[in-house]
């Protein structure tokens, strides 16, 4: 049997970033699921069997902390780990975003590379 | 000085009964259409203008990013990128402000070692030289030598020390500002004593965009930021050095004390008590409970309690504990007085526990609001 | 008897002269001061504020009344703002509905202990409630008994809000993701302290909102909203922006303003009494900041950044029309003192006059002209070229301000994508002064009678058709 490949929802407003994640995370194997809005990434985050979730923590319709609340209070996904990509820099985010149950916290701007290493960290190889 | 008056006004009656009433209409009739015309070719214009910027956008924005994924995330390049290869005329305005905003895009969201090539990457369009002969050509426009220095500052290509110095004397504050960012961002932390000397008549944001620049520079060392704060400057300036103290943990209590007697009431003071408390200023608390005394504004009393609860040592315990139990006084304090109390732990304990058991049911409901878990503000 | 007509002549022509003059003068300083304030903003960062450890605090207070049907998605909407740091305060000001049921069980609310000092004077408050999500920790629902009026539920927020800043909106308004980020801008990049900020404000009518955001917005499609917005453009982007210039801003819309609280507080929080409740309140913190002899800044900017559900039945319209103009009424004889009054500086000497002369008596001088003018051609003293004449010009100078007010809008930001919209809108410009005009004008009056008559106002219920919602979910638009 082969494995499934590991499956990853990004949630992220900013096209840009968004592309730029996609492209280096599909480049390394992973199955991608895309939402750029909270709306989106609620759906997916109850429906979908997810293996990471990167979110970003300004986005519409739902806020960063509330997609985290709402993965940890699911049914399935409730043990998938979460890694937090944000323009906020202040110290009261990073709390709150830990204090919802994220396992890691990302200051804009990315680095392509530590976020691979990140990912791996928490899930292994796609 | 009536009879004046009664000629002016006698005058504008002739004015009015005669012709010259009706040629004064048609005029401002015939102005207004023009007017009218030109405004519709205005917004024509600024229609256009924008149906342009999407267009060449929308052409230019896949070519780019699969070249910037190509050369930097695959190939790992980090300089001498193939530009011809990317066929873009970058003598055309349009085309140019396309592609600068596209790459600041990516420098903005993407960092690390990729962000570093992505900067290069800029350099070698050319945007480096462009920006250099917009800050000596265009020291009028202010928004064009912005923007170039915080290109200059983004690729941190160095700017002739001549001009540099004309830039922290403009007239502008943007400009002045704009250099100092440049200067934190480029020499860090041995620009420190040029740019705060010259801060004069920053608004409130700009403060917050140089505090800003100061943190996320790799700055970690112990230089006084307490120096320059100075009673004769304005909130802005001084809420930046306090802000700097705070970040960068520098104590300077007399510093911070000398702000407080100079201005009684204003912001600043706040301000400076506020800083007092976040420094853990264990020597203040005394001079603290005196100033809430002699203090008459709400809003300073209540950032003296907050300080009080910061320091946390444990001194201000009976003060803040008569404070609570004062029936008289607003509710604002009290509730403050006893946060800070709890703040006070494990100094605080015998004393809160006392408080459970002689409080009335205000006083109990008071406790419960404070220490409810999901009430974050008071 | 011809002394008298030529009196009467003469001051309609010097009242027409100075409106004219004052025309021209917002015509020039609107496009200075929105020049500047785009310069300004190109100029820096935009991350700036939303990335900053050390932004000041927002409490966003929103009352609801029978918001029933929309309230969820308005407040998620207000919860997803981009901003480092601020509250939401709801407040639920006796809704007979199950707008507080709703929220209570979206948001997993609980109602905590509370005390609540009552800075500003407003009916009790019953109960607070706080979220048991963490995510939504930032979210109080303040319920109360109800207080007859806005200003009294907004004053209950103002008693509970925790930060320095309040941000004044309605639960119906639909705000933009960076509202709290260009308002603190500006708050945060003036000389004086800034104690009231406002931003234009214009119809969702036919815009595509889903889920309490604004997808994307369009030109209202019924005739009434759109001569509304219409008159929003021209009176935000001429009037205030053009007033801004000279920090002489005489009002700061209820839809959506910035307060600093300490001197909202100051000058005794909003007036329940009042049928303009905004204006004067604004009125009474310049007054008050006069009065303590501090310099302050009352400033507007020229970016939308709050869609609203205008009236869109002629009733409603006029009913909304004839709230502000006894609202004006009231405030011209409460603060009558202010009037030419040197001590409160450009606020005595420029604000208040203005809205005195130009905008409380405007339809005074209208009808009344328009009766001078019946009285002329009946007693066929008039020179029919020359009146003739002068209409068409006050009608190409109106059509011609009207335009420059979209030209400004679309210099700011072009926030229609359809090109349909923006020449459907010029067209609209011709026939306001035949068809809108005079609805406005008759509700003005309407309402000085009204209030001179001491009728009891009857506030009315807006009904929300829930506009807001009742798009379908997959995209499509009503």
């Amino acid at each position: 049997m082969w494995d499934k490949k590991k499956r990853i929802l990004v949630v992220e407003d900013n096209e840009i970033l968004l592309g730029t994640m996609q492209f280096v995370l599909l480049r390394e194997g992973y199955d991608l699921l895309l939402a750029k809005s909270g709306k989106e990434a609620l759906t997916l985050v109850s429906d979908e069997s997810i293996d990471l979730v990167i979110t970003d923590l300004a986005l519409p319709f739902a806020n960063g902390f509330e997609i985290i609340d709402r993965i940890r209070k699911s049914n399935t996904n409730n043990q998938v780990p979460v890694i937090i990509i944000s323009g906020y820099h202040d110290d009261n985010s990073i709390v709150e975003g830990f204090e919802v149950g994220a396992n890691d916290y990302m200051k804009k701007p990315i680095s392509p590379t530590e976020l691979i290493s990140r990912v791996r960290l928490r899930i292994g190889h796609a | 000085m009536l009879s004046t008056l009664v000629h002016i006004i006698r005058d504008i009656r002739a004015f009015f009964e005669g012709d010259g009433w009706a040629v004064l209409v048609t005029v401002a009739l015939l102005l207004s259409v023009l007017f009218w015309t030109i405004c519709l070719i205005g917004i024509a214009f600024f229609y256009y203008r924008d149906y342009r910027y999407r267009n060449v956008y929308s052409r230019i924005y896949p070519a780019l990013r699969d070249f910037i994924y190509e050369q930097i995330l695959v190939n790992n390049k980090a300089s001498h990128f193939p530009v011809d290869k990317l066929g873009l005329d970058l003598h055309n305005k349009l085309v140019g402000n396309v592609v600068r905003h596209i790459i600041h895009e990516f420098i903005f969201t993407v960092g690390g070692e990729k962000g570093q090539s992505l900067r290069r990457l800029f350099n070698e369009l050319g945007f480096d030289k462009e920006a250099q002969y917009e800050i000596r050509h265009s020291a009028a426009n202010m928004v064009t030598t912005v923007g170039s220095l915080a290109n200059l500052a983004l690729m941190k290509v160095p700017i002739q020390e001549k001009i540099l110095d004309q830039l922290l004397k403009s007239p502008q504050v943007e400009i002045r500002v704009a250099a100092s960012k440049y200067l934190l961002q480029v020499e860090g932390e041995q620009a420190f004593d040029r740019v705060f000397e010259g801060l004069i008549g920053i608004s409130q944001l700009q403060a917050l965009d140089i505090f800003q620049t100061v943190v996320q520079g790799d700055y970690y060392g112990n230089y006084m930021f307490s120096q320059w704060l100075n009673v004769s400057k304005s909130f802005a300036v001084n809420s930046l050095f306090m802000d700097l103290m705070v970040y960068y943990q520098e104590l300077n209590e007399a510093g911070l004390w000398a702000l407080i007697t100079a201005n009684k009431e204003s912001k600043t003071a706040l301000k400076a008590i506020n800083s007092l408390g976040k420094l853990l200023a264990k020597d203040s608390e005394e001079r603290l409970q005196d100033l809430y005394t002699e203090e008459s504004s709400l809003a300073a009393k209540l950032e003296i309690l907050k300080a009080l609860g910061r320091v946390g040592q444990g001194k201000s315990n009976d003060f803040l504990n008569r404070l609570f139990m004062d029936s008289n006084l607003p509710l604002s304090l009290r509730k403050h007085a006893y946060r800070s109390l709890v703040a006070q732990r494990p100094y605080s304990i015998p004393l809160l526990r006392k408080i459970d058991e002689q409080v009335d049911r205000v006083e109990s409901k008071l406790i419960r609001y404070v220490n409810h878990p999901m009430v974050h503000y008071i | 008897m011809t002394h008298f007509i030529s009196s009467v002549e003469f001051v309609f022509g010097l009242y027409c002269l100075l409106l004219l003059v004052v025309y021209v003068m917002l015509f020039r300083m609107s496009w200075l001061s929105i020049r500047r304030n785009l310069q300004k903003h190109s100029s820096r960062h935009v991350q700036t504020l939303m990335e900053s450890e050390i932004a000041p605090g927002v409490s966003i207070v929103a009352p609801a009344y029978n918001e029933s049907v929309t309230i969820v998605n308005n407040v998620r909407s207000l919860m997803t703002l981009f901003y480092p740091r601020y509250e939401v305060v709801i407040v639920n000001d006796g809704s007979k509905d199950d707008t507080l049921a709703k929220l209570i069980k979206e948001f997993d609310l609980v109602a905590v202990d509370f005390l609540v000092d009552y800075l500003v004077p407003c009916k009790e408050i019953k109960a607070i409630y706080k979220s048991r999500d963490i995510s939504h920790k930032h979210l109080t629902v303040v319920d109360k008994i109800n207080g007859g009026s806005k200003a009294d539920a907004v004053n209950a927020g103002i008693n509970v809000a925790a930060f320095p800043y309040i941000l004044n909106t309605d639960v119906d308004c639909v705000l933009a993701n960076d509202t709290l980020v260009y308002l603190m801008e500006a708050v945060l990049d003036a000389k004086e302290r800034v104690i009231a900020v406002g931003a234009t404000l214009r119809m969702s009518n036919s815009s595509y909102v889903d889920s309490g955001m604004l997808v994307e917005a369009a030109l209202p499609k019924p005739i009434l909203a759109r001569f509304q917005e219409m008159e929003y453009i021209r009176s935000y982007l001429l009037g205030k922006m053009g007033w801004n210039y000279l920090n002489c801003i005489p009002n700061v819309s209820g839809g959506l303003g910035l307060f600093d609280k300490e001197i909202l507080i100051m000058a005794g929080g909003y007036d329940p009494k009042s049928l303009g409740e905004d204006m004067e309140m604004v009125t009474r913190m310049c007054m008050k900041m006069c009065d303590n002899n501090e310099k302050y800044e009352v400033k507007y900017i020229p970016q939308t950044l709050c869609w609203t559900e205008g009236p869109d039945s002629l009733k409603m319209l006029t009913r909304q029309r004839i709230r502000w103009a006894r609202g004006l009424m009231q405030i011209m004889r409460t603060h009558r003192r202010a009037f030419f009054n040197p001590s409160y500086k450009r606020f005595g000497l420029v604000v208040f006059p203005y809205n005195a002369i130009f905008e409380f008596f405007a339809p005074v001088m209208e009808i009344l002209g328009i009766f001078f003018y019946i009285y002329l051609i009946l007693t066929n003293g008039i020179n029919w070229q020359m009146a003739i004449l002068l209409l068409i010009f006050v009608y190409a100078f109106s059509v011609f301000l009207t335009s420059f007010s979209i030209l400004l809008d679309n210099y700011v930001y072009k926030y229609y994508k359809r090109r349909e919209d923006i020449v459907r809108l010029c067209l609209t410009v011709f026939l306001e002064p035949f068809i809108y005009h005079p609805i406005i004008v008759y509700s003005s009056i309407k309402g000085y009678i009204q209030e001179l008559f001491g009728k009891k106002h009857a506030w009315g219920e807006m009904k929300r058709k829930g506009t807001l919602t009742a798009l379908s979910p997959n995209g499509t638009k009503k």
